[in-house]
């Protein structure tokens, strides 16, 4: 470039002195350039090229450093390679500043010219310089606010005409949006920079920020949250309609009621919701933020959204992990309760058995040995009583007995379940409907027994929907309040009871699940009942199945027995 | 009426113990109830010289079943045992059984496999008292023998000739002859291999003593 420089100056030349026009357009032009440059190089180009053009100076450098550490250390060779920036014409060429001018240029800011003909010019001249003695040089510091940030350098060999003191206020104007521009290529430079680093700590992250306008209902948004949203990044701001459609639609009006709270205290927004790909793939995000007024008067939400999907999985296998642990640790618990009941059934049997073909024995004898047949007999009955017992200690075993009440209210049983229970409905993707009354009062209750019957029949439902594997999964939760008595309903989608299994369905140890003890609607029976009310089948199809319980306002006695 | 042979129960369990004692005393054994392996070991040996068997349950306070059939066999107590549990524990029947148990019933067995299971094991007492019986009359007829005549009988089991003998012990083929005749007739013995066999059977209980 810098080769292109003085090309077209002995032509202009000539011009601008007849044309003040011209040499007008001339500085207008060099200012333009110069500050269209956008990187230091180019800066330090258009100014070198514009001063050249302009002092019709042969040779000259511009040094330019980002760092005002650096000129402050230049030492008596300023080598180009050394330099931050550093432009010459001819090209290639070594620049060294003289040291009895280093000084006057570099710390005194002064503009320094010399006529100390070629022997002392400030560039080394290894090709040989085809110019005359009648050497002029000037030095003119760039200065930004206060601090020389550069030197212009020109060589001139026309003792008469060359920097005017026109020409010398023309280049120290040059010099001025030399400087101005410099500073700003490195103030986009560093701007550029904190981007790259907010945009790779947002990839990082899995963070994204934006703004959202409530007025116009558009959002700005970083690139992060375009990839965790799944939108095109052309469009640019994004339409509330268009996020909406990606927020997952059993969670957007939880995540609109906490827009609208949020907006109307001026509160802190922070809510988990899961966002739908087109794909398919569900991520969860967590936004962050906070509600003000923006610069346009509008208010705006301002925050960050962070995809914790990854952290989500790790957390659900951990959960999962844990219930895993918890079951088979029931399950080891109950086998050894169970070994130890058989073993305890298993005594009674062995002596009832034994006794009992003695005693046929006695009798069998010739005389009967009446005396001993009656003392076997004896034993069967001790042994029997015993055990009826061990099967009697078993039931006090699943369930002990007392019951305590408290006024509480239905609704918050069943939520309190739900609340347990909301990973097992996600995970198994059923959508979960709640349609309460709420003009229940408060009704006298167990609570833990209670929560205890809603989880049961929950659960049931829930099992009973895995198993299909067409069609929606909705676990529909209502309560109503009729002829003073609360009921709840809790409906599932599931295939529904056969009916071979209906009539069986409350008997205790009656099971159809693999896994099932059977004695999970016995119970929940047996705590309604206990409880004044009564759990029914209301219906069962083979698109669902619903189970109802009705339970008094109030309790005829504060204690009752279960079982 | 009432037969000689002897059954003892060991159970924690009384009524089951009781029950058991029931059944074997309606088929005419005598029975011995006790609660414990202890009680067993205590009082156990002071039950009359008859031929008897033990049933034990595995699952006991203190000593465990299977360690009391391990301390019979240590105390040289040769009882048939038979094993019970109430726990249809495979691995231990099988370490019972390889221990010697006559038989294994997992709680409720029938009457009937109890019954057998203790007239087998009485068999197996029988047979060994017989066994014991016969050897302990050898062993009484062997102790009669002069040392000479116990040298001469090692000899002519192991298979050397009269005159061999002889010039071995420094005496006489004649007084050879002679302790030869004496040990024969003390022992009851009419052919050489009926007495190698019965030296053998000695030398068997005498190693077995030693071990």
């Amino acid at each position: 470039m810098a080769g292109a420089i003085t090309s077209v100056c002995e032509g202009r030349l000539a011009m601008l002195i007849e044309n003040p026009t011209l040499e007008l357009e001339t500085i207008a032009q060099a200012f333009l350039a110069i500050s269209q440059a956008a990187c230091y190089r180019g800066v330090a180009e258009a100014f070198l090229k514009a001063a050249l053009e302009y002092s019709r100076a042969v040779r000259g450098a511009v040094i330019l450093s980002a760092g005002s550490e650096l000129l402050g250390n230049i030492d008596t060779s300023f080598l180009r390679e050394t330099a931050k920036i550093f432009v010459s014409y001819p090209q290639q060429i070594e620049f060294r500043l003289p040291e009895a001018i280093e000084e006057r240029v570099l710390i005194c800011q002064e503009v320094v010219i010399t006529h100390n003909g070629r022997i002392n010019s400030a560039l080394a001249d290894p090709g040989g310089c085809p110019c005359g003695q009648d050497r002029i040089q000037l030095y003119l510091p760039v200065v930004h606010r206060e601090q020389t940030i550069g030197v212009l350098y020109l060589e001139s060999e026309s003792r008469q005409k060359a920097f005017t003191s026109k020409c010398i206020s023309a280049l120290s104007m040059l010099a001025l949006q030399a400087a101005l521009s410099f500073k700003s290529a490195q103030l986009l430079d560093a701007l550029r920079e904190t981007s790259m680093w907010m945009i790779r700590g947002q990839t990082i992250g899995r963070i994204g920020s934006y703004r959202w306008n409530t007025r116009t209902q558009l959002t700005r948004a970083s690139r992060q949250c375009y990839r965790i949203f799944n939108i095109d990044p052309d469009l640019n701001p994004v339409p509330f309609e268009v996020f909406k459609s990606r927020v997952h639609p059993d969670d957007f009006p939880g995540l609109e009621r906490v827009l609208v709270q949020a907006a109307s205290a001026k509160a802190p927004l922070n809510h988990e919701y899961r966002v739908v790909h087109e794909d398919g793939t569900i991520l969860t995000v967590v936004a962050v933020g906070q509600f003000d007024l923006g610069p346009s008067g509008d208010l705006e939400l301002e925050g960050i959204i962070t995809d914790v999907t990854e952290r989500k999985t790790a957390e659900q296998a951990l959960v999962d992990a844990r219930a895993d642990l918890a079951r088979a640790a029931r399950l080891a618990s109950l086998g050894e309760l169970a070994g130890a009941i058989v073993h305890e059934v298993k005594q009674p049997m062995t002596g009832i058995i034994a006794s009992a073909s003695a005693c046929l024995r006695w009798l069998a004898r010739e005389p009967a040995d009446v005396d001993e047949a009656r003392k076997s007999v004896a034993r069967i009955i001790q042994s029997a009583c015993r055990a009826n017992k061990v099967v009697s200690g078993l039931r006090s075993l699943v369930r002990d007995g007392q019951l305590q009440f408290a006024r509480l209210g239905v609704e918050e049983v069943i939520e309190g379940v739900l609340l347990l229970l909301k990973r097992e409905l996600e995970r198994a993707s059923i959508k979960l409907k709640t349609n309460f009354d709420k003009s229940i009062p408060y009704i006298e209750g167990d609570q833990l027994q209670l929560q205890q019957v809603v989880l049961n029949l929950v659960r049931n439902a829930i099992d009973a929907m895995c198993i299909v594997t067409e069609g929606d999964r909705a676990l529909t939760i209502s309560s109503k309040f009729v002829g003073g008595q609360a009921i709840v309903t809790i409906a599932d989608t599931g295939a529904g009871i056969d009916p071979a299994s209906k009539k069986h369905l409350f008997e205790a140890l009656y099971t159809t699940k693999p896994e099932g003890l059977g004695l999970g609607l016995s119970i929940c029976r047996k705590i309604i009942a206990a409880h004044g009310g009564r759990l029914w089948l209301e219906s069962t199809t083979t698109f669902g199945t619903v189970f109802a319980f009705a339970l008094p306002l109030h309790q005829s006695t504060n204690i009752s027995e279960i079982i | 009426m009432l037969s000689s042979i002897f059954v003892h129960i060991v159970d924690d369990d009384k009524s089951v113990c009781e029950s058991l004692g029931d059944l074997l005393r309606s088929v005419n054994y005598q029975v011995a109830l006790y609660r414990s392996a202890a009680e067993f070991l205590d009082i156990g040996r002071g039950q009359p010289d008859a031929p008897s068997c033990l049933v034990t349950d595995i699952r006991l306070p203190g000593t465990s079943g299977l360690e009391l059939q391990e301390r019979l066999t240590h105390l040289k107590i040769m009882l048939p045992v038979i094993l019970m549990t109430g726990h249809g524990d495979i691995s231990m029947s099988v370490k019972g059984m390889k221990a010697g148990a006559v038989d294994f019933l997992t709680k409720p067995f029938r009457d009937q496999d109890l019954l057998d299971a203790v007239a087998a094991a009485i068999r197996v007492d029988q047979a060994r008292r017989q066994e014991a019986a016969k050897i302990g009359e050898l062993q009484e007829r062997f102790s009669r023998l002069t040392r000479r005549e116990r040298e001469v009988i090692a000899f002519v089991t192991s298979g050397f000739m009269n005159k061999e003998i002889a010039s071995k012990l420094s005496i006489s083929e004649v007084t050879v002859k002679m302790h030869r005749r004496g040990a024969t007739q003390k022992l009851g013995v009419s052919s050489v291999a009926k007495l190698a066999r019965m030296v053998e059977i000695l030398d068997i209980q005498r190693l077995r003593a030693e071990f």
